[in-house]
């Protein structure tokens, strides 16, 4: 089997890279948007390609040779869906059988109520942009599907750590600076996938018989808490549970930066796009960018001074630190016959050590 | 010991460059990111000045050339370098890829034309020998890109490591680095056969120079990185000195550093921040305040408190580079960085690559990392 991947040098699409190409389970080509993109994956003597996914010839020429299509192309709205015509069609063009789509459990919400499953219906009227974009690009990959023959299968991951994980390096900054923080106590669920396991997932979703059109949500095979997911790594960073802030969810207003950033990539926007002529579009998004620009409201007063750092609490993370609902994988498990081969502990491990590498200050088994 | 006040780099104004005399006549070869970025810019500003003309650009790829061109009103454009054995020129800036150094340069020598090659001099040592002979046969300077010598805080760190001002240095740790992000033009920044190294040549010869510069030649040395039959994106070395101090680099262009140098006296802790030019910070260990600062040029040993005027910025910095050559080439004097400096840390990177490890990758599977040692996959450079 031969992969391409595009988004490979992010997160998920390097680590792919590097484990096909170290173990040989499968020939990997991965592609770029630019030259830039390669210092990750130059570690490797391999057989890269550079494109825009918008230059069809090019893209169809890169995927051509490649039986599989891992897409985790990372971004924006516009970039999530701009991306996926002309990947179908590329992929189509170059014979491509399968392409398994990096979806998000986001589609569901941050913290999604129980008993929610792959079969529940989705809304993209969240009030997070991503959430919106994850859920939109799922319809289009279901619309492209129907023009060509390249099947789709998605996955739907939610908290994916491991080395070069946000996650982890950020928490680790966090506990550095003293600024971590956790919402009612930390016990709300963490639904983690250690970046191996999600690799296993991805493998598994481009053998499985009978798969096209679906979309699996995986995970680690534990359940785990925010205060599991971040003891190892204040331990690490010479911190402990018991030092991070416990905080309240405040009630979080939508900025007006974020609303426009709803109305720009809205499908009703994009529909009525095309009935505007182009001037009107550019001094309207030229308006837009003028308000997005906006200065931040006046700082606070200068005359308390606060000596100690202080957690900088965000809506999505407040979100999903109140997650009451342990997704669940038993789709993934009969279809693709997922079992998670690394544990929690494992993969927590795995990742501190990747913290070491990386230049944080951290110590193992701390 | 008492300490004295080492003079700055001659840091070289236009008024140090001979009024009146026929601005050096200057050849740009290469017309990659760096060209367009920073010497297309500062050789338009020693234009304006009178010190420079721009009379020669050249690129095999024409299209970039004519661009750059266009910046230059006295400038022809060039495809093959034969130009160089034709045109009246003073100095060539060689911008070319890594693996073009070392003919670009020897050519323009061999035409008796100055040259400041940019970093790395060349992918070898082998190669930065043959440059520095010829050089010498030809009787012409050859001097190297390594920009960051012009930094005040370079130049501060210096003189208070020779002059012990907080007392001997007792270690230091550099990390420096982030995801790559110069705008190249081509994978042959990522092509072993072009690049000749990953972030240890490209990075590590500023670094390295620094590291040579401040605390000489060191001792013993181990070095590890992530190259799995490619090149690196990561890196660490340990060096060890005859002082008995010990310092660390950890270089990456994968993952953000802290980007910062630290280095421990006996009586206090400079650090520096990778990328600025004239900013200190100063922890002394009596003292629980900590100083950041940006450092000021004085106008003179005795000057009273208070004369001073600005220190290099990196724009500044990069204009005194470019001054200090065309001093030196209407001087017949010797550059600040003359290609026998210059290939100092060429000569520590290839001893890192001689030593070379793989870096330890907790993250791998055991069978990974089999694989990952196995000499053809790299494990053994």
């Amino acid at each position: 089997m031969k992969w391409a991947v595009l988004g490979a040098s992010g997160f998920v699409g390097s680590r792919f890279v590097e484990k096909l190409h170290l173990t040989g389970e499968a020939s990997v080509r991965p592609i770029v948007r630019n030259f830039s993109s390669l210092a990750r994956l130059a570690r490797f003597d391999l057989d890269w390609r550079v494109t825009a996914v918008s230059d069809a010839p090019k893209l169809t020429g890169a995927l051509e040779g490649c039986d599989v299509l891992l897409h985790s192309i990372v971004g924006d709205e516009p970039v999530i869906l701009g991306s996926i015509p002309p990947v179908y069609e590329a992929a189509h063009r170059a014979g491509i059988r399968r392409i398994v789509y990096l979806s998000s459990s986001a589609v569901h919400g941050l913290a999604p109520p129980p008993s929610t499953t792959e079969e529940t219906p989705l809304s993209d009227r969240q009030p997070f942009a991503y959430n919106n974009a994850k859920v939109r690009a799922e319809k289009l990959w279901a619309k492209v599907r129907a023009t060509g023959n390249v099947e789709v299968v998605g996955l739907r991951p939610s908290i994916v750590f491991g080395p070069r994980s946000r996650w982890c390096s950020d928490l680790a900054l966090e506990a550095l600076a003293g600024t971590a923080y956790l919402l009612r106590g930390g016990n709300g669920i963490c639904n983690t996938i250690y970046i191996d396991n999600l690799l296993q997932a991805i493998i598994l979703a481009a053998r499985a018989p009978e798969v096209d059109g679906h979309y699996f949500l995986v995970r680690d095979r534990e359940t785990i808490t925010w205060k599991d997911f971040y003891g190892p790594i204040l331990g690490a960073c010479g911190a402990n549970a018991g030092d991070v802030h416990q905080v309240e969810a405040p009630e979080f207003r939508r900025s007006l930066k974020d609303r426009l950033a709803g109305l720009r990539g809205s499908p009703l926007l994009q529909m009525i796009k095309p009935l505007f002529p182009t001037a009107a579009i550019r001094v309207g998004k030229a308006a837009l960018e003028a308000l997005e620009a906006l200065p931040a409201p006046s700082e606070p007063s200068p005359w308390p001074r606060d000596e100690k750092p202080r957690p900088r609490l965000t809506a999505e993370m407040a979100a999903l630190q109140q997650c009451d609902w342990r997704m669940p994988c038993a789709k993934a498990e009969k279809l693709l016959n997922y079992k998670p081969e690394t544990s929690f502990s494992e993969g927590m491990e795995r990742s501190i050590g990747w913290l070491k590498f990386a230049g944080y200050p951290v110590k193992i088994g701390g | 010991m008492k300490s004295k006040i080492i003079s700055p780099l001659p840091g070289k104004t236009n008024s140090h460059l001979q009024a009146g005399a026929p601005p050096c006549r200057i050849a740009l070869l290469g017309c990659g990111a760096v060209s367009e970025l920073y010497h297309a810019p500062a050789l338009r500003q020693l234009e304006a000045e009178g010190a420079a003309v721009v009379a020669a650009v050249f690129d095999p790829d024409a299209e970039r050339a004519a661009k750059l061109c266009r910046q230059f009103p006295n400038a022809v454009c060039h495809r093959d370098e034969s130009f160089l054995e034709k045109a009246p020129l003073d100095l060539a800036i060689v911008a070319s890829p890594v693996s073009f150094h070392e003919a670009h340069a020897i050519r323009a020598l061999e035409a008796g034309i100055a040259v400041l090659c940019e970093k790395p001099l060349a992918a070898t040592t082998a190669a930065g020998d043959r440059m520095i002979a010829a050089a010498l046969k030809h009787q012409r300077i050859l001097a190297v890109g390594l920009l960051r010598r012009f930094y005040s805080n370079v130049q501060f760190t210096r003189q208070v490591i020779q002059n012990k001002t907080w007392g001997p240095v007792v270690s230091f740790s550099i990390q420096e680095g982030g995801p790559f992000d110069w705008p190249a033009r081509s994978d042959s920044f990522f092509r072993k056969a072009t690049a000749g190294g990953g972030v240890l040549l490209d990075l590590g010869v500023h670094v390295l120079d620094l590291a040579v510069h401040w605390f000489g030649e060191p001792l013993g040395l181990s070095y590890a990185d992530d190259a799995m039959g490619g090149l690196e994106a990561t890196c660490r070395i340990e060096l060890s000195y005859p002082a008995g101090f010990k310092g660390t680099v950890h270089l990456s262009r994968d993952w953000k550093t802290s980007n910062l140098y630290v280095i421990k006296f006996e009586r206090g802790t400079l650090k520096l921040r990778a990328g600025e030019a004239e900013r200190v910070e100063l922890e002394l260990n009596d003292s629980s305040f900590v100083l950041e600062s940006s450092l000021k040029n004085r106008t003179g040993p005795d000057s009273p408190a208070g004369a001073v005027s600005p220190a290099s910025t990196f724009p500044q910095a990069f204009l005194a580079q470019l001054r200090d050559l065309i001093f030196a080439v209407r001087k017949a004097g010797r550059p600040t960085v003359p290609a026998e400096e210059g290939i100092r840390s060429l000569r520590l990177i290839e001893r890192c690559y001689q030593n070379r490890t793989l870096m330890e990758m907790p993250w791998l599977t055991p069978e990974e990392r089999r694989s990952a040692l196995l000499p053809a996959a790299g494990g053994v450079r």
